[in-house]
């Protein structure tokens, strides 16, 4: 069971919302999934993203995988350890392996993503 | 899916597995950078029973190699053993290999997992060329492993086997492992000091266990093919299916050295020498990216540091080194953009990534 204060989304990020702001993170999963974590790149402060977007990328030493995020807003900050560090998402993918903070613009979206419980489902059902 | 002797080897010390050439192989034990980090350290054992061992014999065992295989085999001694390639009519590579001499008219090769079955039954369509060969696929029978790392040799020796001081690079010895009649060879694919162990099948996974008891306080650990990757892209060593094919010949990847036009005729010979004398088209080289990003199998190579550069071929194999911390990869180019220090880029998912042509291996060991 993944930790049920985040909420989750399809293509294996999650987002922890406090007041008009979110973490973001990716899932347990993706990280087991993607391998060795060696190189994350990651927007600027001040990029202006929208739902659904690509905002970045992890390299593992499998594959490269894309960073969406699932909700709209400014990125107002991004984890400064992960430059020299990326294996942190590996290790702590839901704690110190966070990745980017996000003003909302619009907090209503995250309505619309899976709860731990349903995204848990979502990964049976992928299997 | 095919699973080798190891299998439940695997299973028990936490491997993931995936789908490798239709084998179920570890991807990874602990992880692919530790393990990488284990191998360059200490030493890391790697199942490479997947892939294919054929057993070429006979008095007409020797003719028969010089036809089919591009390298010399009248230079090996017994218990010595080559790199070397089989090419199409077109000197386009069938498959990398290595070639074992392992008594006066007995030769083992050591064929890729991806491409065993199509080698042996092109072998057996060119045996009518020559007389006085059997070709057997053992590949089932024996099962192989990689022990590699600087430990390797005492670890080994612990295990009974004597001799290895005086065994030279690609020198091979009969040794007898928990009482299995074994072939030791100092080969491998990690630029380690390091050996692989030809041993029967049905012991395989007793010596398996046995020498990661034995070789704990050493340091060693199980090793998968992540790291493999990692280890031989340092090296610059080819991988079959990514830089070389049936469309790539020996030439253009750079292995001019195990291609010998002096020792007679050998199928692709004449393709071959045409593209000597002419120069090839293209030219695999090793890069280095100069800002930090990872270049992938199919990126791009474009002239000159800049967006505008004109494409002048492909990546091949790519990964970033755990020991440069850099972008590193292997790649086709047009002749001109060939040479050491050439200033290139990459373009990687629609970044243009300056670098640098160097010359390979990326990873130098200290000798010792």
């Amino acid at each position: 069971m993944e930790p049920t204060n985040l909420r989750y989304h399809e293509e294996h990020e999650w987002i922890r919302v406090e007041g008009r702001q979110a973490t973001l993170g990716i899932s347990n999963f993706a990280q087991d999934a993607l391998g060795d974590i060696v190189f994350i790149e990651l927007p600027k402060t001040g990029t202006v993203v929208t739902a659904g977007q690509q905002i970045g990328e992890v390299e593992s030493t499998k594959t490269t995988s894309s960073i969406y995020t699932p909700v709209s807003g400014t990125i107002v900050k991004i984890n400064p350890d992960l430059k020299d560090h990326p294996e942190v998402v590996n290790s702590d993918p839901y704690g110190e392996g966070w990745m980017a903070v996000i003003d909302l613009s619009d907090p209503k979206q995250v309505d619309g993503l899976m709860t731990a419980a349903q995204y848990d489902t979502f990964l049976a059902s992928n299997k | 899916m095919n699973r080798t002797p190891l299998y439940e080897g695997h299973v028990a010390a936490g491997a993931k597995l995936v789908d490798f050439a239709g084998w179920e192989m570890p991807i990874q034990y602990s992880g692919a950078v530790d393990e990488y980090q284990t191998v360059r350290t200490a030493a890391g054992l790697f199942d490479v029973s997947h892939m294919g061992r054929v057993l070429v014999s006979g008095p007409g065992a020797l003719a028969f190699l010089q036809r089919t295989t591009t390298n010399d085999a009248a230079k090996l001694a017994v218990l010595e053993s080559h790199y070397s390639m089989l090419c199409n009519a077109s000197g386009g590579i069938k498959d990398d290999i290595f070639v074992y001499r392992i008594k006066p008219q007995e030769y083992y090769l050591c064929v890729n997992a991806s491409n065993r079955e199509k080698i042996v039954a092109w072998l057996k369509e060119q045996l009518p060329g020559t007389a006085g060969v059997a070709i057997r696929d053992r590949s089932a029978e024996i099962a192989q492993l990689a022990l590699q790392g600087p430990a390797s040799r005492a670890i080994l020796s612990d295990l009974g086997v004597r001799d290895l001081t005086s065994l030279n690079p690609r020198h091979c010895l009969e040794a007898t492992l928990l009482g299995a009649p074994s072939l030791v060879t100092r080969t491998g694919y990690t630029g380690e000091l390091g050996y692989e162990l030809y041993v029967p099948a049905d012991k395989a996974l007793g010596i398996w266990n046995e020498l990661l008891n034995r070789g704990k306080s050493a340091g060693l650990k199980p090793a998968g093919l992540g790291a493999r990757d990692l280890l031989r892209l340092e090296m610059a060593y080819l991988l079959y299916g990514n830089d070389i094919s049936e469309d790539t010949t020996p030439l253009e990847a750079g292995a001019d050295w195990v291609v010998n036009f002096q020792k007679g005729d050998f199928i692709g010979r004449d393709r071959l020498s045409r593209q000597q004398t002419e120069g090839p088209a293209r030219r695999l080289i090793a890069f280095e990216l100069l800002q930090k990003a990872v270049p992938r199998h199919g990126c791009k190579i474009l002239a000159h540091s800049h967006s505008e550069g004109k494409e002048i071929g492909e990546v091949t194999s790519g990964n970033l080194s755990p020991l440069l911390q850099k972008g590193i990869g292997l790649g086709y180019v047009t002749p001109a953009f060939a040479s050491v220090g050439a200033t290139i880029s990459i373009d990687i998912r629609g970044k243009v990534v300056p670098a640098v042509v160097v010359k390979p291996p990326f990873y130098k060991r200290a000798r010792g």
